[in-house]
């Protein structure tokens, strides 16, 4: 029964109060007409002088009404406030409500008022004030980053100095004259890399700052090769305090080592594992460097053999923002958060934890690199000699080759310089121009240096392989969006061997020994296939055919491999140029063997392999079959670990060798007597 | 079996608590932040194995220096989802505190931590370590993109199949 409203109600509901009375077990019976809101968002839920049940309509409500209950039976009375409450009308629209509860005159009313004006303003001075919190804490942020990036600057300006602490040490104690100039090396290296850090400040701060936000560019890097770096510049540093720095055994097997992230932070990751591992490593320690998989991962380790993590620093303190604290031995604390906010922002992570063993693991763990993309997507391309009658480019009536039409920039990284004089000369004969390298490390920075048409990238060199040199080479063109056709040059040609080169980025693979026509066409069908113009071209080109003599000349029909006749044939007849490469054979050759008999009395697997590889590839060049398979015994030997073979291979290699010394021995001596014109010098840069 | 369940949307504000609320029930997203001030109420109905649970959801204004949370608005909840952004390592903060503000009162219940805006992973705050210490605390975490509707569907099952687990 609707009770009689009087004037007060009245004119509540008049204000947009809608007025209602307890009547127990969670109804109310509304007093007067509840305003037209009311019937908007509850229909005609009090109409009729009902009650309204507010479990049926609102659970919000509901939920007051206990509260309300608590109000109207409190001693004295209380009022209860329901604060502001959203319902959706039956034509869709919000309401904002809001609920009170209070005794008059000892009746228990309920309240329910629909003050949209007041609420919206209250929203918007809310949303002013949060969004201003959230600008300001925008800003907090910024500020804070502002001064990560000034930290690592100053941290980074600082890192060289350790590295030429450490060079300076070195040269204190007497070092032999070689070993001077490579600790001087070191060092020079080291204020170069101040010198440019100090310009990229100046040069680049704000587009730093953008790049330390986001993590910096990624792109595919070399982790193999950043450890490898970083271990070269800091082993004199540990030498220094009597401490060993070393890599890990892992890396020097083929693998492919490419993780997303930008070299110098990456390289920065680790610098500052080391400055920390240094700090912690006692004379006589050893620590270690290395890379190992992880799922879709690679962790990067730096193991030391110091004191431990103390008990209860965790790795979370430790790359908190300025976790060591101020009492640390270390720096501000900064390098590893750095390392924590770098990993992270490139999808991977860091950690450390003391080692079973004793010391300490820092490590960081990256995602794998997607493969590069490569247009077009075309098989390896195996290009060994093939001397077809007719095939070879035409030779003028020197028996020297024709020039090629298009001259072509070519990189050759090769560490046996008979090979690398070979090359050179062949490759010039035809007009194209050579820059030669001796390492993959030395391939590396002229790949970055200059542009070539093609590189030829030998495979097995000491220090960064060819693998490991592609591998950087495509890393640092991906950026410019370059792609550097790379020929492997090997004699290893096992599935295995193709799959490797194919994975470290390379276009083909040149067989040796090869002909000289083959390495033309090898050259400059890859740089034709680079040109999309002409890209079908290389398919046609991709031929497996067996060695042949190294100038692509037809060999000598001589029943003496070894006869001068036979081996200035295989040098395209150019008696000038096999005799020369014949004296520098003869002087490389003790050094040769004697890098195989040292392996092989060490027990050297891995050192046996390698240096018979490279005996290998030099004798292959004068057509000794002998001497060439008695190495490639030799490196098999190596390779598979099995010593049992090996005296009676280098007897064998011993004997071959004997009969190609003497052999070129006769021919360099007949060739005195009329001396060759000097050669003019090289160029050596494109 | 039908059940009903009161679930309460607790956190700081901004974190996206109105945003998930309405990418579960109607599949939309907004960019603009709209801040709220009161409490707004919807309903879900899900299936959870044989069970049909209707999910009332309470969305509640994000605590902060102008708005307090009050308790009488839990009164009755079965089950809390906390909301942070990861983006804002603070509001992490503030959800734990919540959380703890809720489980020691009367209402306590079980609670799912989200940690929304995972579509801006690259700018958390919110670090792997402090989310893998609170799954050694026995936690049930879900990272969410309200945006994107990355994990919402996941987040609120979870706490639909929590709240019907038999009691311990």
């Amino acid at each position: 029964m609707r009770k009689e409203a009087a004037l007060p109600e009245r004119l509540l509901a008049r204000l947009g109060y809608a007025v209602f009375e307890d009547s127990g077990s969670g109804a109310l019976t509304a007093v007067g007409s509840p305003p037209q809101w009311f019937s908007r968002v509850f229909g005609d839920a009090a109409a009729g002088g009902g009650k309204f049940l507010p479990a049926d309509y609102s659970p919000f409500l509901e939920n007051f009404l206990e509260d309300a209950a608590r109000a109207w039976t409190s001693s004295p009375a209380e009022r209860a406030e329901s604060g502001p409450w959203i319902e959706r009308g039956a034509d869709g629209r919000e309401v904002a409500l809001e609920a009170e509860a209070c005794v008059v005159d000892g009746r228990h009313i309920l309240l329910i008022a629909n003050h949209q004006q007041r609420f919206d303003e209250t929203s918007s001075r809310l949303q002013t004030a949060r969004e201003e919190k959230l600008a300001h804490e925008r800003l907090r942020r910024e500020i804070q980053t502002k001064e990560i990036l000034l930290h690592c600057i100053v941290h980074d300006l600082s890192q060289p100095l350790t590295a030429l602490r450490g060079c300076l040490s070195l040269l204190t104690m007497g070092l032999p004259p070689e070993k001077v100039r490579e600790v001087v090396d070191i060092a020079d290296r080291q204020t170069r890399k101040q010198e440019g850090m100090i310009r990229d400040v100046l040069k680049a701060f704000s587009s730093e700052m953008a790049a330390l936000q986001s993590g910096g560019p990624r792109q595919s890097v070399d982790l193999a090769t950043a450890a490898r770096e970083v271990v070269a510049e800091y082993a004199a540093a540990f030498s220094s305090q009597g401490a060993t720095l070393a890599l890990d055994s892992r890396l020097d097997a083929p693998g492919d080592w490419l993780v997303t992230g930008e070299p110098d932070r990456l390289r920065r990751l680790f610098t500052n594992f080391l400055e920390n591992a240094l700090r912690y490593s006692p004379a006589g320690t050893t620590t270690t460097v290395g890379v190992e998989p992880d799922g879709q991962f690679l962790r990067a380790f730096v193991d030391d053999q110091g004191p431990g993590l103390p008990e209860g620093i965790t790795a979370a303190n430790l790359f908190r923002l300025f976790g060591k604290g101020k009492e640390s031995t270390g720096k501000a604390g900064l390098g590893l958060y750095f390392c924590k906010i770098t990993a992270e922002r490139w999808g991977g992570g860091v950690g450390c934890e003391n080692r079973s063993s004793g010391g300490t693991r820092f490590w960081f763990r990256l995602p794998l690199a997607p493969r590069p993309a490569r247009a077009p997507d075309r098989e390896l391309a195996v290009v060994a000699a093939p001397p077809h009658a007719g095939e070879h480019p035409a030779e003028d009536s020197s028996g020297k080759p024709q020039k090629a039409e298009r001259p072509l920039r070519i990189l050759l990284a090769d560490d046996l310089a008979i090979n690398r004089q070979l090359i050179e000369e062949m490759l010039e004969q035809r007009g194209h121009r050579v820059q030669t390298v001796n390492g993959g490390r030395a391939a590396v920075a002229a790949a970055q240096e200059n542009v070539f048409d093609v590189i030829l990238m030998d495979v097995e060199m000491p220090g960064m392989n060819g693998l490991e040199a592609a591998r950087a080479i495509r890393a640092s063109e991906l950026p410019l969006g370059r792609s550097t056709p790379i020929l492997a040059v090997t004699a290893n040609d096992s599935t295995e061997d193709r799959e490797h080169i194919r994975q470290a980025g390379m276009d083909g693979h040149l067989r040796k020994p090869f002909g000289r026509d083959g390495l033309y066409r090898a050259v400059e069908d890859a740089a034709s296939a680079a040109e999309p113009s002409t890209a079908a071209s290389h398919e046609a080109a991709s031929t497996d055919v067996a060695p042949e003599s190294t100038t692509g000349a037809p060999p000598a029909a001589s029943a003496d491999p070894l006869s001068k006749a036979a081996i200035v044939a295989r040098f395209g007849g150019d008696a000038r140029l096999a005799a020369q490469l014949a004296r520098m054979f003869l002087k490389d050759a003790p050094r040769l063997l004697g890098s195989v008999r040292r392996a092989a009395r060490r027990g050297d697997s891995d050192g046996l392999a390698r240096s018979a590889h490279a005996l290998k590839g030099a004798v292959g060049h004068f057509g000794a079959l002998a001497a060439r398979s008695a190495a490639a015994r030799l490196e098999d030997l190596g390779r598979r670990g099995d010593r049992k073979g090996v005296k009676l291979g280098l007897e064998e290699l011993d004997e071959a060798l004997d009969a190609l010394r003497k052999a070129l021995l006769a021919m360099t001596a007949r060739r005195s007597a009329a001396p060759a014109p000097a050669r003019t010098p090289k160029r050596r840069k494109p | 079996m039908e059940y009903k369940k009161k679930i309460c949307m607790l956190g700081s504000f901004s974190v996206g608590k109105t945003s998930l609320v309405r990418r579960y029930v109607q599949s939309i997203f907004d960019d603009k932040y709209l801040t709220t001030v009161g409490v707004k109420v919807d309903k879900k109905q899900i299936q959870v194995g044989a069970h049909t649970v209707i999910m009332m959801l309470w969305d509640i204004y994000g605590e902060d220096d102008f708005q307090k949370l009050r308790m009488s608005y839990l009164r009755g909840a079965n089950g809390y989802l906390l909301v942070a952004d990861g983006t804002r390592r603070a509001t992490f903060e503030k959800a734990l505190e919540i959380h703890a503000r809720v489980q020691s009162g009367p209402d306590a219940a079980p609670a799912v931590l989200v940690v929304n805006k995972v579509d801006l992973a690259a700018d958390w705050e919110v670090t792997p370590e402090m989310l893998e210490d609170l799954r050694t605390r026995g936690w049930r975490h879900l990272e969410s993109s309200a945006k994107t509707g990355q994990g919402v569907e996941r987040a609120f099952q979870a706490l639909a199949t929590m709240m019907l687990e038999p009691k311990p």
